[in-house]
């Protein structure tokens, strides 16, 4: 059986980029435990699809530095 | 014939008027609801725990009292104060508001808070009103980032932020009528 951890929206908007301490948080456990985190292509492109949101501090997500094509 | 006066001390329309005050001075906002939240309280505690120039406390507070939003709790000094939970309906053409103390906590975590105040800027107040009815439900778990944005007319994105930055304000006032 194989497990896969899928991450919605809300978790990179609340953790926001490496700077942000719940960043760390999340980031310390998902690298202990060996596994990556799976984003659907729609909440991918949720991430970086309204460049309105930019005017909100936790809007721009980094969301591209820290993902790769599956 | 002239009417008796109103055995009622409030006073509407002044009451609307210091409401909107409140909507728009998040430091008179803060204050009204840390006194909601900790009455009776003394002003010099206010301006300890707020970061409100003393002068400028002592001013709020004799307006919410003049407006009977907060009133005194004892008479010798130092006077306590404590604060009225307001519900001031607003009806205009086929929308009704209702204005609680919920919806002025969100305003006042505008200063602190730089989502709640683009939001602001986007969407307006009635947009936080209703946005702050879907953080609601959000926390409840009834609904999520993606129904928000197609009901509120948003992005994803920009539903989840506002979503999240009302959570506490939705957290604390998990009763709607308040």
């Amino acid at each position: 059986m194989t497990t896969v951890y899928v991450a919605d929206t809300g978790v990179f908007v609340r953790c926001g980029g490496p700077d942000n301490d719940k960043f760390q948080r999340l980031r310390r456990p998902v690298r202990q435990a060996g596994v990556t985190l799976r984003i659907p292509k729609r909440v991918y492109e949720e991430l970086g699809g309204d460049p309105a949101t930019d005017a909100y501090p936790s809007g721009t997500v980094p969301y591209q530095t820290g993902s790769r094509k599956a | 014939m002239a009417q008796s006066p109103s055995r009622s001390d409030r006073l509407p329309i002044r009451e609307l008027q210091t409401v909107a005050d409140l909507l728009e001075t998040p430091a008179l906002a803060r204050l009204y609801v840390y006194i909601i939240q900790h009455g009776p309280v003394t002003v010099s505690e206010t301006v300890d725990e707020l970061d409100i120039p003393q002068g400028t406390a002592y001013e709020y507070v004799r307006d919410l009292e003049t407006a009977g939003l907060v009133e005194k709790t004892r008479e010798q000094r130092p006077y306590g104060y404590d604060a009225e939970a307001i519900a001031l309906t607003l009806s205009t053409d086929g929308e009704t508001r209702t204005i609680t103390p919920s919806l002025i906590a969100a305003v006042a975590r505008r200063d602190e808070d730089a989502d709640i105040d683009v939001y602001i800027e986007r969407h307006g107040l009635d947009g936080l009103a209703v946005a702050l009815e879907y953080a609601r439900e959000y926390v409840d778990g009834t609904v999520n980032h993606r129904i928000a944005a197609r009901e509120l007319d948003l992005s994803p994105l920009e539903a989840e932020v506002i979503l999240q930055a009302l959570e506490p304000v939705a957290v604390e006032y998990a009763d709607p009528t308040v």
